[in-house]
């Protein structure tokens, strides 16, 4: 012991001897000398917290919630009680956020890759740098472009975002001069909207009325366990449950088909015949809504198998080319075709399609991701989703509803600060090809209207249109996300210079100069997002609800100031001068630093939530901090069919044949000197002519050998986006996804394929495909549809973490679907195949 | 109001905890006069010590034996961490020891030595501690407070010391040179073991 | 615990200043109210509902027991049966919630040799750090498997000092040093409220649920129960006709696991996990 005894003496050491036996006054404190300790000044340490409201985003149900909050530390997480959309009730991923923002595998400061060679098998030798050496060198980097004119040479890689993300994925990718912010969409279910816009006008996702409803059908939808407001519909399943029957397309057991009346195992692909014939069967038995449908003029049902019906016959009220779908392609859909293309009993896709109808208008026709992001899969989307026209549950009681509306308003605009080099750089054609002939994209009707994520590597990699020079990704990653990853790997190793915004060194980051670590959306970050079910809308605030224990920065905002200030400090300051143009609506106060920007940037885009005097709707607020406190703004209750009659199609009523789609087709194929037909052939459909313009049968397309195994993939219940393989409670509770197991990766294959392969469960495998390989464990499960081959995405990460990563750098923990799924496209949504497009062959390791 | 009878109790169990520890530091001329000059009538823990005590030039021989039980440089014949005892593996700042820091931070303090949180001085210093609270708040009349300080020594002692204790000052008396050390390690395993008794018993 | 030999001083002298006279326990000596609190669930039978129908096997209630009780890498005191049966096209999933069962006649309570684990206040199956010495006797009587021992020492993934990255990463220990946490970065302090020594449970004891013993004292409702987003799960008192636990038993056949072993558990199932509903038939021969 290093103090000395010297001090010690007796007077000391028994310091209140001499006040025993003696009158004791009341409130003496006696205070030992303490040799040992020093006292930190602070009373008891805190058991006491307070709940702090914040937003996950875990995946896209975008819920509300709140941090119990003590001494300074995030210790659990429930659903926000104030959200009408949500309310309490929280999903078990929420839960992992905690083991992310506390991850010890977290960047904790800005870094530079010291080898300089880029590639899978280069370790980048990452050295911790400063924040001020990161961001001269990205500001030297992109005023190099401005002085040659190159700024189109610019790519910003949008991943995991807020509605703060047009400060930097559109104001600055375009004050910089470049016509290169590539977002995420197309991986994530853009072919899941393309039906309901070309039916019904609406680009978007939807919320469904559960609670009204009698019958839902889902359509690879698994609410119970994925994407969206998967909080809210599992709080409210048991009681939909006891009014609706439940049936469940999908070609594996998932957890709301465990718990479902019918399972409908169908061949992937072939979910269009399903829908088709499901639609046919509707009609034959004369089920559909005749208040939002209308009739045959006479009362008679003429639809029946093999029958051409005349249009004149029948009068439709709030719909749109009914007659001409079946004349096209319904009347010889029976069920008895389907069941031969969809590998289901005929007499079960009656009876679903009866009690479907039945049930109408208070039936759910639900659409997913499964069906439709195939390559053919644009017409399953709209005929999954026509389903709900047939019995007029669209924007119904009981039915198939699109968001609330909400009062945020976007960032001040950019225009005025393009300078001329900006002008002629926004000008060139994106990397990512959309609006090609071969890549319509037609997000809401027009060409090239969305994203075609995943081309934008082979646009880097044969520099076409042009080389990218200088790369900014935030929160995504790409090279473990995208199908077909390798081609990222190369790509991202092609570009000069890149810079990866990231919470953890992941795939991405592998191959970046500079990383520089992120905040935690859920605990470090001021942004808001929106969110619909429940016949709400909710606008939730990501709130900093922590102090981070890194030297972090917000991706969206901070990063993109800070930035803005090396600029202005080189000469270029048009975008530090349009950033301070987001003043604090309280005060007026031109933000002077970069936390100030992303407090005033958020209060701008809300303001018309909080503040009294520009009240709108919805819920009301005393001011800023009271809409802070609360943590969420809910919007007025669900309007039903108020869009009947009105809806954003050409008709303005629900098309089933689509004259919108029939446009969008033809501004396409005017654009490129070609025909429709044209259009069709470069996108890989089978249709031609009218069959272009109505939901339809295609065949899937799908690589590899016939003999090969369908390979299915799906989401977790405990995803986070592909993030929580690095959560121990992620791999503690794997199994919790019906017929996965814990601490491992398995590909689950129907006991009949595997007697046949001669695979039993435990056995290591390797997944072939015609471009990749994976490896991981085999399982014999019931719950698999023979024929396929059912694995989970989100594990296979080499890099990413200690957990996520079996070796870091160098082993993956897993396999990743991705490796074994070609990169193709839904070409007419730009989205990339991720179902439906691959059989595999099966060989043990 | 607090009997004299009570107070006058804890605070011998205060000081006997605060003497305890200081002679687990380095011996030197400082602590063996103090033991020499306690108040034989305050307890036959000082005089046990005191009469057990080498004769005033004897430091050197302390200083000794202290080093080969608790300092090293050599493998520690008696390592006093509690650590030690509580883990297999031999290895200090295990998972018991961060246990420690957060109860002494919960009190408000923290380790202002370079030493390892669970060492036996800074244990018994912390019980010292823990009663000085306990008389603090019986002369407030604060009887929650009390009753809360004494439980958190009970519990103190029976998660974390009176474990370990037991193990150590056998190790201490089977390796010790000096009649000194001997004598401290019994002194201390009974002075423990009787005071976990004796708050068990409430 | 060493033997008394000569040199000892004699309990006599050790305790001539007084230090510790007399027979009266220190607690007692403390005027002004009684040592003990008196406990607001003291004579209920405190049970738990879970509705199968309800739930749907997300394991929120697993992962919520481990937050708010500190528990350890694949350790679970909330945990679950479950399995598939059947055959394609027609396979079945089961998920059954499990935990402590809180039996009234608790086997793990009678063969505990020191009174470490034992009955409490509530009905409760309650376990006493402080007095368990390890022997797992407990764990051989309980028929359930719900009863954990710490063989190894508590949060080993959060004493690792090794960062992924040198000066880039972190590593767990110094994470949550930086947090200031108690072993885990989100260490919850609350579980410590009712028992001290229970906030992590030291290695070479056992542990096991408690039905949030911590947060029943201060009227809140176990952390598995809060925390199901289905609220498949219901607490109350068996003893008070009006609970709800009560009310709902009145409505549905129950089933507790293991019931033919006569340990009285306290955790009712009801309704079915696979909701089903059929096209009326009279099947075939």
């Amino acid at each position: 012991m290093y103090k000395s005894s010297k001090e010690l003496t007796r007077r000391n050491l028994l310091k209140n001897a001499a006040v025993v036996g003696a009158t004791v006054t009341l409130g003496t404190t006696l205070k030992p000398v303490l040799r040992a300790f020093a006292r930190t000044g602070r009373a008891d340490y805190e058991v006491q917290g307070e709940w702090r409201p914040t937003t996950c985003q875990g995946c896209t149900s975008w819920c509300s919630k709140q941090v119990y909050v003590v001494d300074g530390r995030a210790i659990k997480v429930r659903g926000n009680p104030n959200s009408k959309v949500n309310g309490a009730a929280s999903c078990p991923r929420a839960h992992m956020s905690l083991q992310q923002v506390y991850d010890p595998d977290r960047v904790k400061s800005p870094m530079r890759r010291t080898n300089p060679k880029k590639g899978r098998n280069e370790d980048p030798k990452f050295v911790p740098i400063t924040w001020d050496e990161a961001l001269n060198t990205i500001a030297d980097k992109i005023m190099e472009l401005r002085k040659n004119n190159e700024t189109h040479k610019y790519l910003l890689l949008r991943g995991r975002y807020s509605y703060m993300r047009d400060i930097i994925y559109s104001r600055m990718t375009k004050i910089i001069g470049s016509p290169n912010n590539i977002s995420h969409s197309a991986i994530c279910a853009e072919a899941e909207k393309f039906g309901p816009y070309y039916t019904e006008g609406e680009w978007t996702y939807r919320q469904y009325d559960i609670l009204n409803t009698r019958y839902i059908i889902l359509w690879g939808a698994d609410p119970l366990a994925a994407n969206r407001q998967v909080s809210y519909y599992m709080s409210r399943w048991g009681d939909a449950l006891d009014r609706a029957q439940v049936a469940v397309v999908d070609p594996r057991l998932s957890a709301t088909a465990a718990k479902a009346s019918e399972w409908l195992p169908v061949k992937p692909g072939e979910d269009g015949a399903l829908a088709c014939a499901m639609a046919h069967e509707i009609l034959v038995q004369g089920l559909w809504n005749r208040d939002f449908v209308g009739d045959f003029i006479d009362g008679t049902n003429r639809f029946a198998a093999g029958k051409t019906i005349s249009e004149s016959d029948f009068e439709e009220k709030y719909t749109y080319g009914l007659v001409k779908w079946w004349n096209i392609e319904l009347k010889d859909k029976t069920p008895e075709w389907a069941a031969a293309k969809t590998g289901l009993p005929a007499e079960q896709i009656r009876r679903v399609a009866i009690g479907y109808g039945k049930a109408g208008p208070h039936a759910i026709s639900w659409v997913a991701r499964g069906p439709v992001m195939q390559v053919r899969g644009a017409y399953a989307s709209l005929a999954c989703h026509a389903l709900n026209g047939l019995i007029g549950s669209v924007d119904n009681v009981g039915g198939t509803l699109k968001a609330n509306k909400e009062y945020t308003q976007s960032f001040p605009s950019e225009k005025k600060f393009l300078d001329e080099i900006a002008q002629a750089g926004i000008k060139h054609k994106k990397i990512d090809h959309r609006g090609r002939l071969e890549f319509p994209a037609l997000n809401a009707g027009k060409s090239g209207g969305g994203v075609v994520t995943n081309n934008a590597a082979d646009g880097i990699l044969n520099e076409d249109p042009n080389e990218i020079r200088v790369a900014i990704g935030y929160m995504n990653n790409f090279a473990f996300s995208c199908t077909q990853s390798e081609r990222w790997f190369k790509a991202l190793s092609k570009i000069p210079f890149s810079v990866h915004i990231t919470t953890n060194a992941s795939e991405t980051t592998w191959f970046a100069d500079i990383v520089l670590p992120s905040n935690h959306h859920m605990f470090e970050k001021w942004g808001y997002v929106k969110s619909f079910a429940n016949g709400y809308r909710h606008v939730t605030m990501n709130q900093p609800v922590i102090k981070p224990l890194w030297d972090v920065r917000t991706d969206e905002t901070e990063i993109p100031w800070l930035i803005a200030e090396k600029l202005a400090e080189r000469g270029f300051d048009n975008l530090l001068r349009h950033y301070r143009e987001y003043k604090d609506p309280e005060t007026g106060k031109i933000p002077t630093n970069e936390k100030e920007f992303a407090l005033y940037a958020l209060k701008h885009a809300t303001h018309k939530l909080w503040d009294p005097a520009e009240y709108q709707g919805g819920d009301k607020f005393n001011g800023w901090e009271d809409f802070r406190k609360t943590g969420v703004w809910n919007s007025d209750p669900y309007p039903f069919r108020k869009r009947w009659g009105s809806m954003k199609t050409k008709t303005k009523q629900f098309e089933f044949y689509s004259e919108t789609l029939k446009e969008a087709l033809a501004k396409h194929a005017e654009k490129h000197a070609k025909s429709i037909d044209d259009v069709l052939a470069a996108c890989n459909y089978e249709a031609r002519g009218e069959k272009a313009f109505v939901p339809h049968y295609e065949e899937p397309y799908m690589y590899g050998n016939k003999d090969g195994l369908v390979f299915v993939d799906y989401k977790s219940r405990l995803n986070r986006e592909g993030r929580s393989a690095n959560c121990l409670w992620y791999q503690e509770l794997k199994d919790h996804d019906p017929g996965d197991e814990a601490w491992d990766d398995v590909a689950k294959i129907n006991p009949v394929d595997a007697a046949r392969l001669g695979v039993k469960t435990g056995d290591r495998i390797r997944l072939l495909s015609p471009t990749g390989e994976l490896e991981c464990t085999a399982k014999l499960w019931e719950g698999t549809r023979p024929g396929t081959i059912a694995k989970c995405y989100g594990q296979g990460h080499w890099a990413y973490g200690e957990i996520a990563a079996s070796e870091f750098g160098k082993v993956p923990r897993g396999g990743n679907n991705n490796d074994i799924i070609p990169a193709d496209y839904e070409r007419l949504s730009g989205s990339s195949a991720f179902f439906g497009v691959v059989r595999v062959k099966i060989v043990k390791v | 109001m607090e009997s004299k009878e009570f107070l006058s109790r804890e605070e011998h169990r205060r000081d006997t905890y605060k003497l305890l520890s200081e002679c687990y530091y380095s011996p030197d001329e400082g602590l063996l006069n103090t033991l020499r000059e306690s108040d034989t009538s305050r307890g036959s823990l000082y005089s046990e010590i005191s009469k057990n005590s080498p004769t005033t030039n004897n430091v050197e021989s302390l200083k000794i034996d202290y080093a080969k039980l608790f300092l090293g440089p050599y493998k520690l014949l008696a390592p006093p961490y509690g650590s030690v005892y509580l883990e297999n593996a031999r290895r200090v700042m295990g998972d018991s020891t961060m246990d420690i820091w957060y109860t002494y931070a919960e009190e408000g303090l923290r380790v202002d030595l370079k030493e390892a949180p669970d060492h036996i001085a800074i244990e018994l210093e912390f019980m010292c501690f823990l009663i000085s609270k306990e008389i603090e708040a019986a002369l407030n009349s604060d009887s929650i407070n009390t009753t809360r300080y004494l439980r958190k020594q009970k519990d103190f002692l029976e998660n974390h010391l009176a474990i370990w204790v037991l193990e150590f000052t056998d190790t201490v008396e089977a390796n010790a040179e000096t009649e000194f050390y001997k004598h401290l390690a019994r002194l201390t395993r009974s002075f423990i073991k009787k005071d976990l008794k004796r708050l068990s018993e409430s | 615990m060493s033997k008394s030999n000569g040199n000892e001083i004699s309990r006599r002298d050790f305790l001539k200043g007084g230090v510790l006279g007399g027979t009266a326990g220190i607690m007692s000596a403390v005027t002004g109210g009684p040592a003990k609190a008196q406990s607001s669930i003291s004579g209920k039978k405190l049970a738990m509902v879970i509705d199968l129908r309800r739930c749907v096997g997300c394991g929120a209630c697993m992962i919520a027991c481990k937050n708010e009780n500190n528990v350890q890498e694949n350790v679970a005191w909330a945990s679950r049966i479950s399995r598939t049966v059947g055959r394609f096209p027609y396979p079945k999933y089961e998920y059954m919630p499990t935990l402590c069962n809180h039996c009234e006649k608790a086997p793990c309570v009678k063969g505990c040799p020191t009174g470490a684990m034992h009955k409490a206040d509530g009905d409760i199956t309650m376990h006493s750090p402080g007095k368990c010495i390890g022997c797992r006797y407990c764990i051989t009587n309980c028929p359930y498997g719900v009863i954990h021992f710490n063989e190894e020492g508590k949060h080993r993934f959060w004493s690792n000092d090794k960062p992924l990255i040198e000066n880039g990463t972190a590593s767990a220990r110094e994470v949550t040093q930086k947090a200031r946490g108690r072993v885990l970065p989100y260490y919850n302090p609350a579980r410590e409220l009712s028992n001290p020594g229970t906030g992590i449970r030291r290695k070479g004891i056992v542990e096991k649920c408690t039905f949030c013993d911590h947060r029943l004292i201060k009227g809140e409702l176990p952390y598995c129960v809060e925390a199901c987003p289905t609220d498949a799960r219901i607490f109350g008192d068996l003893n008070d006709p009006n609970s709800e636990v009560n009310q709902i038993l009145s409505k549905f056949n129950s089933r507790r696991l293991k019931e033919d072993l006569g340990t009285e558990p306290k955790v009712f199932y009801v309704r079915e996990f696979n909701q089903g509903s059929y096209e009326k038939t009279k099947g075939m021969v």
